[in-house]
């Protein structure tokens, strides 16, 4: 697979221009697992009020990231600052103000839907009338009274979303919420979480989902191998890029097509041999496009399942790093 | 009022309540042990018994040096009766013990029968009532007939007292048994569950007060073990007429300090395990030496005296020995203070080290 690769974070002067202040400060840290660097000196704010989609394919780093924004993992060096609070001496004050929901949470089996939100209600010191209040926003009314044993797979994650929310927190933290879920019940974890987010907290998540971190998010942030190697807004990241658009097209046979790399106005070119894919990136796609059939024909190179479209955050990841964002 | 800890203990009876085969396994399977083996042992023959020969070292007597002519060097007699259609042979181990000694040794259930010398006589205790015992001196009455030929008296009032009996000694046995599984499974098991599920680190990130999640684990757990505990007397009690003969207060102190060593050991054994094999793993080789060594079906005491030492340092045993004591024996606290004091101590330390090393995210 030939690909264009390069570590390259956007600057954060836009996002700094919006006169927010940053509610979670991460400077310089590192967390190993034996060899493993998950989280690689990495330096990121992230400011009040706003909503951050963390993406990047499995083993990035982006849970290890969270974890240890939750408390839930100590960094082997740098530190965290969240409202000017750090875990070490203040953790049962960042406790009440974080809401979480971890990438994989089962609960207790014999026990119903309102009791399990009923014990969470009491770890916040909070009213039944809360948990009762946090089962109906879940969505989970007609379900109240079952045990958690047989909800589907999308009712656990609304459940485990309600749990994270029955606080009010002031920082919602979720770990791939939506993972595994069929499209509807994502829609509708969605809209929960844009009815919450009235409420003007900071919603932090990590998704594989570029439509989730779309949907969500003001700011991507783009994690490969523990390092940041994009990070701004959806727009902005796309135009810093200098491709807005893409024409991909199959093809027979193991060699390069050397022409494709000679073209004029061709960003960057991404041949995938195991799905004989070739990407071009361009700007206009009217203007290229029939340079680039001219170039094939005379090539005597067959261009096959040609589609043209405008770059989504997955073409912009697999830009840089030769990888999907899914994989 | 919607409080942490109450939300917590309740969760945990809410659990027994809806999983039936918990409440089958920790009340009912125990009594069904009891009943089949109470029962059985009363009429099962058995190859193997045990005597007490009260001796008096200022006098020589001859019933003695007959026995001693009769039994091999572990003080066993091996008797095979004359051939013919209703030929049958038993082991008899004698245990050679002043009087005090002998009583007490049939209390605690370590032997059936007890023989003592009396000028040319001998008198015979042992309980009517007690099937085992009965079979004991029927053997021993034919091996008299044929070999000694010494006339003999039968005693059995001072012997037909609760306290003899197989299921004298293994009711308090599964009672122990109970407090080790219900501690070792319903807290070191459930803690490794719930970080199995991820759902440890979910309530401690919630915020859950790690002390009240501690206690409602101990309560729930201490409860179900009383619970279990007098159903299982008053089984006992109604079927058997067994009564507590030592104090309730020692009763009650013994009980408790057992359940906190148990509790102690299991949250050591569900502090890190990670994955069902280790813990399933963990628990067995904890429990299942003790269950194999700490007398509760059956006594130690012919397990090879070189490991005795070990044997009465493990917590099962302790705890069962001193709740034979007071059930049986009529101990007061002042019998069993220092396995109190054993057990809390094993109950503190590993659950000190326990909470030291405990994983809870």
């Amino acid at each position: 697979m030939s690909s264009c690769f390069l570590i390259w974070p956007i600057p954060l002067k836009n996002l700094l221009k919006m006169h927010m202040k940053p509610i979670i400060k991460i400077n310089e840290i590192t967390k190993k697992f034996k060899n493993l660097t998950a989280v690689d000196n990495l330096t990121i704010n992230i400011n009040e009020g706003e909503n951050t989609a963390i993406l990047g394919p499995n083993g990035a780093g982006k849970t290890t990231l969270v974890e240890m924004i939750e408390g839930i993992q100590s960094p082997n060096s740098g530190e965290i600052s969240i409202l000017n609070m750090n875990w070490k001496n203040n953790e049962k004050e960042l406790r009440k103000i974080i809401g979480l929901s971890l990438q994989e949470t089962r609960f207790i089996d014999k026990i119903t839907v309102y009791e399990t939100m009923l014990l969470f209600a009491s770890f916040y010191g909070l009213k039944k009338e809360k948990a009762e209040e946090m089962v109906i926003l879940s969505g989970l009314n007609d379900k109240k009274d079952s045990l958690t044993m047989n909800l589907s797979g999308g009712q656990k994650q609304k459940l485990s979303l309600g749990i994270a929310l029955i606080n009010d927190p002031k920082i919602i933290i979720l770990d791939e919420p939506t993972t595994g879920l069929d499209p509807h019940a994502r829609r509708e974890i969605w809209y929960t979480l844009k009815e919450q987010k009235k409420k003007n907290a900071t919603l932090l998540l990590t998704t594989h989902y570029m439509e989730e971190a779309e949907f969500l998010c003001q700011r991507i942030i783009i994690m490969y191998q523990g390092k940041i190697i994009a990070d701004g807004k959806i727009n902005d990241l796309l135009k810093y890029h200098g491709a807005r658009e893409l024409i991909e097209f199959s093809f027979y046979g193991k060699k390069e097509p050397q022409f494709l790399f000679d073209l004029p106005d061709v960003k960057d070119v991404n041949i995938d041999f195991e799905e004989s894919k070739i990407r071009l990136y361009v700007n206009n796609i009217s203007k290229i496009l029939p340079i680039v059939l001219t170039a094939a024909n005379k090539a005597k190179f067959k261009i096959l399942d040609l589609q043209c479209r405008k770059m989504n955050l997955d073409d912009l990841f697999l830009s840089l790093t030769g990888k999907s964002l899914n994989e | 009022m919607n409080n942490s800890f109450i939300n917590l203990l309740k969760i945990h009876f809410l659990e027994y309540k809806r999983e039936p085969a918990v409440l089958f396994w920790t009340i009912i399977f125990p009594v069904a042990l009891s009943l089949v083996l109470g029962v059985s042992f009363s009429k099962k023959d058995q190859v193997f018994q045990r005597a007490a020969i009260i001796i008096d070292l200022d006098k020589d007597n001859f019933f003695l040096s007959k026995i001693k002519n009769n039994i091999n060097e572990n003080n066993t007699l091996i008797y095979q009766s004359a051939k013919g259609q209703n030929s049958y042979g038993f082991h008899m181990k004698f245990d050679f013990v002043n009087r005090e000694e002998a009583f007490k040794l049939i209390k605690k259930g370590l032997v059936s029968i007890i023989l003592e010398p009396y000028n040319n006589n001998i008198r015979i205790f042992f309980d009517k009532n007690n099937s085992q015992a009965e079979l004991a001196f029927f053997q021993l009455k034919s091996f008299l007939a044929e070999k000694v030929n010494v006339s003999y008296e039968i005693v059995s009032e001072e012997i037909t007292v609760k306290g003899g009996r197989y299921i004298d000694f293994l009711l308090p046995g599964l009672i122990c048994l109970g407090i080790m599984n219900s501690a070792l499974w319903g807290i070191g098991w459930s803690f490794i569950e719930l970080r199995i599920k991820k759902l440890l680190r979910r309530m401690v990130a919630a915020p859950m007060k790690k002390s009240e999640f501690l206690a409602s684990h101990f309560i729930s757990r201490v409860i179900m073990a009383a619970v279990e505990m007098l159903i299982l007397c008053l089984f006992g009690y109604f079927y058997f007429n067994i009564t507590i003969s030592g104090s309730l207060y020692a009763l009650i102190a013994v009980f408790i300090c057992g359940n906190l060593a148990f509790s102690g050991i299991a949250v050591l054994v569900g502090s890190r395990a990670q994955n069902s094999r280790i813990g399933n793993g963990l628990i067995n080789a904890v429990s299942i030496p003790m269950l194999i060594l700490s007398g509760i079906f059956f006594s130690y005491i012919n397990l090879p005296e070189a490991i005795h030492p070990v044997i009465k340092a493990l917590p099962l045993t302790q705890l069962a020995d001193s709740l034979r004591l007071v059930f049986n024996e009529g101990a007061n606290f002042l019998d069993v203070w220092f396995s109190c004091v054993y057990l809390s101590f094993i109950g503190f330390m590993t659950s000190y080290f326990g909470l030291k090393i405990f994983k809870w995210y």
